[in-house]
This record gives C-alpha cells, structure tokens and sequence, in this order.
C-alpha cells in the first residue's frame, strides 16, 4: 500500500514535468506572423487582397469617405445620436471627432499596408511568382497608396495651395508591423504629396492591365484619378488629357437606366466599384435603411422633385416603418450587400466639363459634357450657357443631383469657391481638423490647420 | 521513570451539549496525540500523571487538563468568542487567525446562506472592509464589479482572482451576445450554499503567492467538506418578490401634450400647436378628451419578480471517509419582463484516509445556468431605453392584437415598442459547467508531506437570440427575422504539486511550502449569424434562409509557476512570512516572459509580550507589516506581444490578409507594489474587536492598450504596451463589538469603512480620452469625468448656459474639462444583530460617499420638449418626468436647474425655422446631467425565529429548524435622480464607469425561508 502510494505521486510529479515546456508555447488559431505572408506567392496576394478589404472599411469606402462629408455638405441630414455625425451636420467639426481620427487612420492603414507589399514583394522567396505578377501587385499597391494620400489630403490639407505646408505627413517605407518602427513625422507640403500621388499613379499605369473587371484597380482606373488630381491641382490640360482617354476607352459607357448604376455587381460605368456581400458587409445600407439616420437633406429633395421627368428621383423613397424619406443608392438593409463606387464614368465627363470650362476652353464643349449626364436622366439638354460662372452653376447642381451620398459635393463647393454660398461655414472649415488624438500622440509635432483652437 | 496509563474521556460541546467528534488532544510537550471520534471519545496513553492533556478544537478555546490520578477525564469545550483561534484559509494553505501576518477578511458561510443573489458576490457587498462591490444592472445573472482596495489597471483586468477550492476559477463573461455593456456572470455557476466560507485576500502578503494574477486581490472560496459524525441533511428553502428600487415618473398624456404646447408657444409657434387644430399634421390629442390613450411605459415592462432557492446538502461520514454531498435548484424572474435565470447545480465533495500517511480526496461541482435577458441599455431596440421617453400616447397594442410601432406615435427617441423588446425579442444563454479536482496527499517522514492535485474547469456556453420579422429591427432592414446560435467551449487544466514541512523547535515554529505549478487553458468558439426565416414561431438557424456570417475560433493560454513560502514564528510573540513566486507566461514577449512576485511581512503580538499578558483586558494586540510585489495579467489578448496579420480580410470571397497587431516584443507583466500597515486589537475578552490598516499600493507598467499614431497603420489605433502607472492609497477599518450578552440577550454590531485614494501617476498620452465622457489623465482619478462644464440656467432666458472653455463661441467636446469622478470618498456598512431565545434580528446598512453618476438618460426624460424637424413635420424627441416639468423655468427671474421648455427651433417673423443651440440632445455629454450619486441603503433586514432543540427532539426528525423573513435592499436614500446610483451601463468598465443610460438598478427582493436540519 505504502509503495503504491509512493509510485502514485510519483506519477503525479513527473507527468506534469513532461508537460512543462508546452504551456508557454500557445499559437494564434487566426492570425498568421508577417514572414509566413511574404513567404510565397500564395501569402503575397492575400496581402494585396487585404488592401481592398481596408478600402472596405469603415473609416474608408465602407462608410465615411462616401457619407461622412456628404453630411457636412446639403446632401443629407442626420436623425440619429451619433455625436460624429451630428457634428458633421451642424457643420461644426471639433478636433475630438471620431470620424476624423477614423478617417486619418483608415487611410494610413491603407499606406502602411502598401509600404510593406512594395517593400516586401520583390524579396519573397517564390521561383512560381513571376516579375509581371510582381510588377503587377505592386503597381495595383502604389494606386491604393495615391488614392489613400489623395483621399487624406482633400480631407485635411490644403489642396487648393501647392505651395502650402499643410499637407500630409509622408510614409513610404514599411514599418513591417513592429511598434518599434512605428515613427511620428512633421506634415509635408502638399505639393510633396501631389508629387507623391502622380509618381505613384505614372508608375503604376503602365504595369496595371487595362481591364473590363470594374471591382479590381485597373489602367483605365489609374487614368481617371489622374484626371481628378489633376483637376483639384488646377493642372487643367492635363486634367482634360486623362478624362477624354477614360472616355474613349471602350471599356466604359454610360448606362442608359440611371438607377442600374447602383445594381451589386460591376458594370459599363463603373470605373473602380468596391463590391461587398452579405458575409462581407458595408455599413452603407446601415445608416441609410436599417437605421435610418442619414436622409436625404431637404435641399436635395428638393433639386431631385424640381423636374417631374427627373429619373433620378427614383433614388428616393420612403421605408416600410413610417414617414421619412430614405435615400435608396444603398438600399439592400438585410445584406448590406451594396457596393461603394469609388469612381464612375459620369464623374469624369463632370472633371472634363469643369476642366474645360476653367481653363478658358469652350463653353459649349463643357455643356455637351453635362447634357450627356442631364439627358441620360431624362432630362432636355441645355441649350446654352451665357458665361463661366453660369456653366459652374450648372455643372453644380448636375452633379449634386447625380453624384449625391457618393462623397463628392463638399469637395466641389470648396473646390469652385461656393462653400460660403451654399453652406454658409468659415474659410477655415473648408477642410477637416486634424485628429486631437493624433496631435496628442505625437506631442503637437504636426501643426494643427489654422482656425482650428486647441 | 513513570509508568505509561491510558486515560479515555468525552468532549462535549459547552453551548449545546453535543458531542464533539474531531477534537485534537495532545500530550503538552510531545508529539503524541489522538482525535476524539464521532461520539467525542477518546482515549490516549500518557506518561505520567503529571502529564498535560491540550484539546483544541476550531472555533472552541484550547483547554489544558492536568491528568493527575484521573483515568477518565470529560471535557465541556466552550465557544471561543474572541475568535483569535478560528482558522483562515490562506493561498496554499491555512492558519490560526492569531498567526496572520497578512490583511485577510473572512466571511462566513452564515453570511452567504439565506442571501437572495444569484451569486455570492453579491452576499459580500458592504460586508468587507475596503472591498467595493456593485451591481452593473438589475438583471438576474448578470455580472458584478468587484473593486478591491482600488482600481489598479486600465485595459488589463482590474477584478480580483477568484480561487475555488484551490482552483483558480475563469471568471470572464463567456457569451458571444451583444447585451449593450452587460456581461453574464460565471461566478453564478457556483451555488452560494455550498460555500463554507470566503476569505478575501487584500495586502502583498497574502495575495504575492498568487503572483501574475494577484495585483486586484485574492477571493478564496472555500466549499463545504464532510465532518466525521451522524449524518446531518441541511434543507434550505427560499421564495420571494422583486421589484424595481425606484421608478422615474413620467407624464401622463395630457401633461405630455400641455407640456408641448408650452414648447411651441415658447419658441413662437402659438398656442395649442399640438393640441388645437384637431386631426392632421402635428396633432397629437386634445389633453382634455377623456378617451386619450395614456400608457405608462415603466408599468409595461416591470412585473413582480419571483425568487426561489431549493437546496439540501448530506454531510457526515466517519474517521476514514467524510463527505458533502449538495444539490440545489435557484429560480429568479427578474423585475423586468423577459429576464430570468435559473440554477441547477450539484457538488460532491469527498476525503477518505488511505492509511495514516496517504489520504485523498476529491471535490466535484456541476451545474447548469439559463439566463434569458431582454436587450439592455446602449441598444436601439432595448428595452429600458425605448420606455425612458416613451410616448404615453401609444398604445402597448393596436386594435388587431399587433404590437404598436413607434414610428406612428409621437416619440422620435423610441425606435421599437417595449413591450414587443421584452415579448419577441429573446435571447439566452445556457451554460454547463464542471469544476473537479482530485488530490492525494502523503506525509514522507513527520512534519514532511506531499500534495499532488489535478484539477478542471470546464465550460461549455451555448448563445441563442432571435428577432422575429414582426420585430422594428429586422423590419427596418428587411432581415425577415434575424438569428444567432453560438458556442464556447472551454477546458482550463491545472496540476500542482507541494511540499510542506512544518517543525516545531521549542520556542520556533517553522512551516515551509514549495509548489510546483503548471495550468493551461483552451477555448474554442463559433457563431452563425442567419436571417430570412419563414416563421416567426420556429427560430432555428436551420430555417434562416440567408446565413450571414459564420465563424469559428479559438485561443489559450499557459502559466507555469514556482511558489515558495516559509512561516516562521517564535514564541508566538514574533512573526515572519516570506513567499515568492516565479511564473511565466505564454502572453508575454520573449524578453519579459518570466517574472519574480516576493512578499515579506512581520508581525508582532504585543498582546503576548510579559506587561500586556495578564492584564486581562487585551485578548489580542497585534502589530503587521507586510511589503510585496504582484502582477498582473488578465484581461490582454493572449497574443498581445506578437506582430499579427488576420486573414479574416476577404474581398469578393477571395481570402486576404492585412496587418491586425503591432509586435511588442518587450511586453511584459504589470506590477504593483504595496506596502500594508495594520494593527489588530481585542479587547475585554472578545466584546472589542478592531482591524485596521493602511496600505499604499503602486503599480507600474500598467498593461495598456495605448494609443498609437495613425501611421502605424492598424486599425484598432492602439498597441498594447507596459505604460503609465497608477497608485492607490487607502485606510480601512473594522469594528465589532458585542454591545450587550446577557440574559439571553446578545446585540453585536459590525461596521467597517474604507478610504481609497486613486491617482493614474504616470501616463505616456495624457489626455487620453475614452468615448464622450471620461479621460485618462495624470493626477486624476481612473473615472474621471471629461466635459463641457454645465454653469447653470440664464435666469432671463431659462437657457442652460455652458463654459466656452476655447472661447470658439462654439459649445462642444473640445471645451471639455475635468467635472467630476466616480470614486467615492468612503464607503463600507454597518450591521446590527439581536438575538433573543430563539429570535434573531439583523439590520445592515450599505452607503457609499462622494462618487458621481453621469445620469445620460435625463437627456432623454428631460429632453424639454425638443422635437425633431422632418421638414416642418415635428416628431417630439419624447417624454419627460414629472420632476423637469414641475421644476422647468417658466417666467424670466426664475432659478432653476432645468432649462425651459423648447421644441429646439424657433419660428421666425418671416415664417422660417432656425435651429436653436444647446438642445438637450446637443448637450447629452454635457455636464449638466452629472449628479452626486452618494447613498445609503438598507441593504438587508431579515427576522428570523430558531425553534428551541428541546421541543424538536420530540419530533425525532428535526434536529434544528428556522424560519425567517428578509428582505434586501429595502430603502435607499440618495438625491440621484435615476431609478438608482449603484448602476453601470458600461458594465464593469473601469474607464468610462457610472455611465446610467436606461441601466436598470438593482432590485428590491423579499423572501420567506426556512432552514431544517435532519
């Protein structure tokens, strides 16, 4: 009995003692280490898969680049408690926003994110990864890395001055995911980052393919974001260049049925559609059906009922609960399954109008590029326009009425000079505070935009 | 040299004449010793009749009897009342009270038993000095936040280690089911009357050989073991009512419409806007139809709660086997409709005595929890919240039976009927869970033994919540019913073998323990989200048409540990505990993966000392010191060091990756350091009993989820990192006297008061602000309160008036200010008990001072009449109380706290509308509805009457058998304005706590219960 007893604690000890060097060693069951990423081809495409999938999110595409200015503009109003968007809405943004720090950080995830593919992609180890395939990822990384730093600076630089310092601050190296390499930087100029954008663009346009597939960053896409550069640079001759190779490119037309714009998958006129599915969702619909809480603002309403024949009104109606008219671009509540369009062929005959027209070129041009998009919604033509001024006006309401909940008025009121008019804010409001939070981080090292206290 | 002689004798209890079975009896001076049977017999031979016998016995005094000519001696051992020999459990093992060098406080089975929770934290609230329980929500099963001396950690966890018989017990809320900030409870997994009793281990001393994880404190559970004897069967059986502390009393309809009015005509819309008129746009009713519907919403969604407790337990057994045998039955309906929880647990707990070096035991726990919970606060669809400003005007149900939809009536802030919240909307959560371990023990030579345990903690969680397509939510997204099944699954294993050696040497006692510590646990879960169901009545995720998302997951983690201590004391005057423990974690980056927890501490019983010894007046005078360094561990993500990419980043179904973590290789173990002075005293002879003592705990490296620069590039904007440092200091003290104990009279009072000073010393972001409220800032307190600061209501224009700190003419989150925090200045409880014959009488009293409760839902209920403008259609925000409507500015000269009454627009001369500033929904953050949330509860009354032995020995049955009455939580005084101050809506947050948004306080319960033993 006594020895049994004995030899069973003995078991006791010493089983355990085996076991000793395993607890400390436990793995992640759904999340991988970054050398197993930028160890094959396999790893290398999901990393770029993973830059759309960033794009996706909410501080990006899947819900404030396309809503959070839109709200700060007449496009829509918020019913709902959201303190970030009724600050957008009162049209006095503090510092502390949400929105801002979300949208700040959602583009430099996407930058980190291409920092680290450009800089990896050339050294995986992989015999089957070709240097096209390469070529070709890591161009698709640079166009995410333009439209991030574009994206950022309409938002919080002063993109209307190319001589201005407040631009961005300007990452191009990989921090390869470690805090030990995470860095804090002054803002660069934004011409830095204008040159930045175009290098990144030139560069990646020559290894993208010139594709019909309008949910993947092609040629043709690279093109039309040039043509946007171009235009809120004021270079308007480069502008007109990019927007009519768009549009010859047989690849994109405009489609007759204005509201077949918004179906879920690609089309003709999408030049870069962001597609999401129900197990991949948006929060788009969220706000717009589900939650009803961005509605269509009065103003717009308004301009969509001023012509019956208006096809565009289509995109209104109202919900299944109650009286509030809801705004139907996104309209798939249960799935939220809608895509985001990052850019479409009817913005470009826009950026080839107002390029054309600014740049003293010819009237008349300009207005057969907005009769296209007036009569594709059923509406007659413009016969004429008396002056410049008049063609902006036009140019204006077209595209509000067009483009409206896909995040470009506020962009436009500022650009042509009629925030004031339109909105009645400040100079100062024309852009976005940056994040206090990220002022607090790096101890005011990057200088606030001027106007904004703290 | 004497003869040897064999002398045989009784103990028997002095209080109640029943024999006491398991008496230690020595020979002084020797090692020779015996234990009294089951019947209290004994028998031992000694060497000489000069020979001294010492009895001792737990909870009894020691008695000495020299043997003299005697060969049968019998013995009356009378209850010990100074309690300096009551046993207290401690980490790893246990002493006499007497020899505590350490700040432990023990509460007793007595004090859990009877207590209607459903957990036993919340039997220990007020109970323990300097440990701060509260409830999060009136919710049956939900969980509690228990704070003891100060809140330490930010993001890491900040709740004490919870130890059940020795096994380290998860206590994290393990149900995938978003409940708006509340977390279920684990601890409600284990049946309080299986509890014999709990110690909470609070100083460096006590709590270091817990090491990593003892930097909030220890609570050792201890469970109820077998005893040698007859076989004794304990039923307890309880039931009674709840009900809501406080009810806030909204307007009735007419009000509500009146009140309106007066918005209008304040803002120039005229008289009657929302009256007159009759049918069509912007009518609401005429306040003086008779018909008006009126509804009062509170009434809707709370009933009589129901609270009931089975339980009997078996123990008994003989000097080789003892046994606890208990099983128990607990069912509560809460106060709100749609809340429930019930508990079906049994516990078996066995040791047996192989031979007399080798014995062991198990101890086995199983039970099963269902809690169905209706939606909480922070939710659109909750409950509490869709009846804060519920329009009185909508009826719960229309004509056809269907339920109301708010959409249609007049309140902008309800998003769903509540009634449909409480009825249709359902979800619960079942867990099983198993606690079990098995130990031998074996003594190798005298003095030396072995220890040899593996134990298990298993749970098994299943989720299920369902929104049928009838409900606001899912018809607003078109979802036809939405549905979630979800599972956790989990198994934490841990094996520890000890060495203790205890040694007498004359004047020098001597205990050394050593442990080797190994434990590892593993989780896995899934969920599937579905919708698309062709019935309401079948909420199978087999049915959902479109299943929405689907995953499955797990993790782990391990420690292994080596635990060393050593008690030393000499002439039972001098005192020494030394302990240490090293661990290592499987959290931690390579560099910081194993870290050292000393503690040292001495005491001196000056009680002992030659010129207090016989003074007859101090039974104990006890000085303490103890100084130790802990860790802590919990609540980071099990792979918070490493640099990680998830793969959940898919776009058009392709599998993608993107970058999820930042690498921290340095990460490391945060650590707090406490110093603890203490003195104990008792006086005349156990009537005067105090334990106080001071501590100064600092804790550095404080485990972060700190904020990192955008450019970082992860999205989470944080990095989990060892930054800042916390200090909290405090004063507790406790008193217990026994006023009066004569004459079958004894009146004994308990109180106990703490004071904790927190201050976040060191912090890398200061500034850091959490969500619209709160802040984390160097100097202040953790709950620091951050916002436009409220100066008052314009006395000529009845506006609330705000400082405009950045002199922007702009009020909003960046005139934030420090306004004010949760800690309280002082809290603890007061008992008084009376016994009489056979009567007993127990009056406790809780209070908490000084803390401050951001009341955010009195933006909705004192929402003043604002509405909101669907192109000139006014949909009113909602109703408000009839506090902000009897106590509203009315005329210019007024003082008044609460603002006018105001649609929030104004009607110009010309006809147009212009949005006016400082809406109650513009200033919801604002500190205007900051309130002092101090009290003092009545938080237990119970009457009870103990049926005198000598007329239940007729029975032959009934050994013992009381009846009592108790009711908890019976009155509470406090100026706060919500249902009740001790709530959370942010669950156990510790950086935005005391948030009150719709949080549903903890209710009133009274019960009815009796107590038989057999």
């Amino acid at each position: 009995m006594k020895n049994i007893s004995i030899k069973l604690s003995l078991i006791f000890a010493f089983s355990c003692f085996a076991l000793s060097c395993d607890v400390l060693e436990q793995e992640p069951q759904a999340s991988i280490t970054p050398e197993v990423i930028f160890a094959s081809e396999q790893g290398a495409d999901a990393a770029v898969v993973g830059l759309y999938s960033f794009l996706q999110k909410d501080e990006n595409y899947g819900e404030l680049i396309p809503f959070a200015m839109d709200q700060y503009a007449d496009v829509s109003t918020y019913a709902g408690f959201f303190e970030y968007y009724l600050d957008l809405d009162r049209n006095v943004v503090p510092a502390t926003n949400t929105a801002v720090a979300e949208l700040f950080r959602g583009g430099y995830a996407t930058i980190n994110l291409a920092n680290i593919i450009i800089s990896e992609v050339p050294n995986v180890d992989d015999a089957g990864y070709t240097e096209e395939e390469r070529a070709e990822d890591i161009a698709s990384a640079k166009t995410f890395r333009a439209l991030a730093y574009f994206d950022l600076l309409r938002h919080f630089g002063e993109y209307w001055d190319s001589s201005s310092q407040f631009g961005m601050p300007l990452f191009t190296q990989s921090t390869g995911g470690d805090l030990a390499n995470v860095a804090f930087a002054e803002r660069a100029s934004v011409d830095a980052i204008y040159q930045q954008i175009l290098t990144d663009l030139t560069e990646a346009e020559a290894d993208l393919p010139d594709s019909s597939d309008k949910t993947f960053v092609s040629q043709g896409f690279v093109q039309g974001l040039l043509a946007r550069v171009y235009l809120y640079q004021k270079d308007y001759a480069n502008a007109i260049t990019r927007a009519t190779q768009v549009i010859d490119n047989p690849n994109y037309e405009l489609l007759p049925n204005y509201a077949d714009v918004f179906s879920t998958g690609g089309n003709s006129e999408d030049i870069f559609k962001l597609l999401f599915n129900t197990q991949d969702p948006s929060s788009l619909s969220t706000f717009t059906i589900s939650r009803e809480e961005v509605l269509p603002d009065p103003a717009l309403i308004a301009a969509l009922e001023e012509d019956p024949n208006d096809t565009r009104q289509e995109l209104l109606g109202q919900g299944p609960t109650g009286t509030q008219i809801r705004i139907l671009k996104y309209p798939d509540g249960a799935g939220n399954s809608d895509p985001a369009l990052v850019m479409r062929l009817a913005e470009i005959y826009f950026i080839r109008a107002e390029a054309t027209a600014l740049s003293g070129g010819s009237l008349d041009d300009a207005l057969a590029d907005i009769n296209i998009i007036r009569e594709r919604a059923g509406l007659d033509p413009v016969a004429a326009v008396a002056n410049q001024d008049e063609l902006i006006d036009l140019l204006l309401s077209e595209k509000y009425k067009e483009m409206f909940l896909e995040g470009h008025r506020f962009f436009d009121l500022v650009r042509l000079d009629r925030y004031d008019d339109v909105l009645g804010i400040e100079a100062f409001r024309r852009i976005l505070p940056l994040p206090q939070r990220e002022l607090d981080i790096d101890g005011n090292l990057m200088v606030q935009n001027p106007g904004y206290s703290n | 040299m004497a003869q040897d002689k064999v002398v045989s004798g009784k103990v028997i209890s002095a209080t109640d004449n029943s024999p006491l079975p398991g008496v230690s009896i020595i020979v002084k001076g020797t090692t020779t010793g015996t234990i009294s049977n089951i019947d209290g017999e004994y028998s031992i031979t000694v060497p000489s009749d000069e020979a001294t016998l010492v009895f001792t016995f737990v909870g009894m005094s020691t008695m000495e009897e020299v043997v003299g000519n005697r060969s049968v001696i019998n013995v009356n051992l009378e209850e010990d009342v100074t309690s300096l020999s009551e046993i207290v459990i401690t980490g790893y093992g246990q002493q006499k009270r007497s020899d505590l060098t350490g700040a432990i406080s023990s509460v007793s089975s007595e004090m859990i038993e009877n207590m209607p929770t459903p957990s036993f934290e919340g039997a220990l609230q007020g109970q323990a000095a300097g440990v701060n329980i509260t409830s999060s929500s009136g919710i049956p099963g939900q969980a509690m936040r228990v704070s003891i001396r100060g809140t330490n950690s930010i993001t890491a966890s900040s709740e004490p280690l919870y130890v059940v018989d020795g096994i380290p017990m998860i206590s994290e809320d393990n149900s995938a089911l978003f409940t708006g900030g509340y977390n279920a409870n684990s601890m409600a997994d284990l049946n309080p009357d299986d509890i014999a009793s709990i110690e909470v281990l609070k100083d460096a001393s006590a709590t270091a050989i817990y090491g990593s994880r003892a930097s909030n404190g220890v609570i050792l559970v201890t469970t109820k073991r077998g005893k040698a004897g007859k076989p004794k069967i304990n039923f307890n059986y309880y039931t009674g009512v709840q009900q809501p502390t406080r009810v806030i009393d909204m307007l009735e309809a007419p009000d509500f419409i009146r009140m309106l009015d007066e918005a209008a005509a304040n803002d120039g819309f005229g008289e009657n806007y929302f009256s007159g008129g009759g049918p069509g746009f912007n009518f609401i009713g005429d306040p003086e139809d008779p018909e008006l519907q009126n509804t009062n919403w509170y009434d809707e969604i709370y009933r009589n709660g129901k609270i009931s407790n089975y339980s009997i337990s078996a123990t008994g057994g003989n000097d080789n086997v003892k046994y606890y045998v208990g099983g128990s039955y607990f069912d509560n309906e809460g106060y709100v409709l749609g809340s429930n929880f019930e508990r079906f647990s049994g516990r078996v707990n066995l040791d047996a005595k192989a031979t007399d070096k080798l014995s062991f035991g198990t101890s086995i726990s199983l039970s099963q929890t269902n809690q169905d919970r209706p939606i909480g606060d922070n939710s659109l669809y909750g409950v509490a919240i869709n009846s804060l400003a519920g329009d009185p005007t909508m009826p719960v149900f229309e004509d056809d039976g269907s339920y109301a939809d708010p959409f249609v009536y007049w309140s902008w802030w309800a998003f769903e009927n509540p009634r449909a919240s409480t009825d249709i909307y359902s979800r619960s959560t079942d867990t099983k869970r198993a606690l079990a371990s098995i130990f031998a023990e074996y003594e190798i030579i005298e003095g030396l033994t072995f220890k040899s345990s593996w134990s298990g903690d298993v749970s098994l969680v299943n989720d299920n919540s369902f929104i049928p397509s009838v409900a606001a939510q899912s018809r607003r997204a078109g979802t036809n019913g939405e549905g979630i099944y979800a599972t956790f699954n989990q198994l934490t294993w841990l094996n520890e073998n000890s060495l203790t050696y205890t040694k007498n040497f004359g004047d020098h006692d001597l205990t050394a323990l050593a442990v080797y510590s190994l434990q590892e646990s593993q989780s896995e879960f899934s969920d599937i989200n579905g919708q698309g169901y062709a019935l309401d009545d079948l909420p199978n995720l087999a049915l959902a048409s479109d299943i929405t998302s689907a995953s499955q997951n797990g993790t782990s983690w391990g420690i292994r540990s080596f635990v060393g201590r050593i008690n030393y004391k000499f002439k039972d005057k001098y005192l020494l505990t030394l302990s240490g423990r090293l661990d290592g974690s499987s959290r931690f980056g390579a560099e910081n993966q194993n870290a050292f927890f000393p503690s040292a501490s001495v005491a001196w019983r000056i009680s002992e000392e030659e010129f207090l010894r016989n003074s007859g007046l101090v039974d104990d005078l006890k000085l303490r010191v103890s100084y130790g360094i802990t860790g802590n561990q919990e609540g980071i993500n099990n792979f918070a060091s490493r640099a990680l990419w998830s793969t959940a980043e898919a776009y058009q179904g392709i599998g993608g990756a993107g970058p999820s973590r930042l690498g921290n290789g340095n990460l490391g173990w945060e650590e707090t350091s406490q110093l603890d002075i203490g003195l104990d005293i008792a006086l005349f002879n156990g009537r005067l009993s105090i334990v106080t003592d001071y501590y100064d705990k600092n804790t550095t490296g404080l485990l972060l989820n700190a904020p990192v620069p955008g450019f970082a590039g992860v999205l989470s904007g944080v990095a989990t990192q060892n930054l800042g440092a916390v200090r909290n200091r405090g004063f507790e003290f406790g008193l217990n006297t026994v006023n009066v104990d004569k004459n079958s009279f004894r009146w004994e009072t308990n109180f106990n008061i703490a004071l904790n000073r927190n201050e976040i010393t060191t912090l890398v972001n200061d500034t850091t602000r959490i969500g619209s409220s709160h802040v984390l800032m160097e100097g202040q307190v953790l709950g620091t309160y951050f916002m436009p600061r409220f100066t008052g209501i314009n006395p000529e224009t009845g506006n609330p008036e705000f400082e405009d700190l950045n002199g922007d003419g702009f009020i909003n989150p960046d005139d934030a200010q420090v306004v004010g925090n949760i800690q309280p200045d002082f809290f603890g409880g007061i008992s008084n008990t009376f016994k009489y014959k056979g009567f007993d009488l127990r009056v406790f009293f809780q209070f908490s001072v000084g803390q401050e409760i951001w009341n955010q839902s009195r933006h909705a209920y004192e929402n003043m009449g604002m509405v909101k403008n669907f192109g000139g259609f006014f949909q009113p925000y909602g109703n408000i109380s009839v506090k902000a409507y009897e106590d509203r500015w009315q005329n210019p000269g007024d003082e008044s706290r609460t603002p006018r009454l105001s649609l929030g627009f104004r009607r110009e001369e010309d006809g147009s509308l212009t949005r006016l500033p400082n809406t109650p929904e513009d200033n919801q953050n604002f500190s205007q509805f900051l309130e002092d949330g101090s009290f003092v509860r009545l938080q237990n009354l119970t009457v009870g009457y103990t049926f005198p032995s000598k007329l239940l020995s007729k029975t032959k049955v009934v050994n013992s058998l009381r009846l009592y009455a108790q009711g908890q939580n019976l009155l509470l005084f406090t100026d706060y304005l919500g249902q009740d101050p001790e709530v959370s809506s942010n669950g156990e947050s510790v950086t935005a706590p005391g948030n009150d948004f719709g949080a549903l306080g903890p209710p009133r319960t009274i019960t009815f219960g009796v107590n038989i033993g057999l």
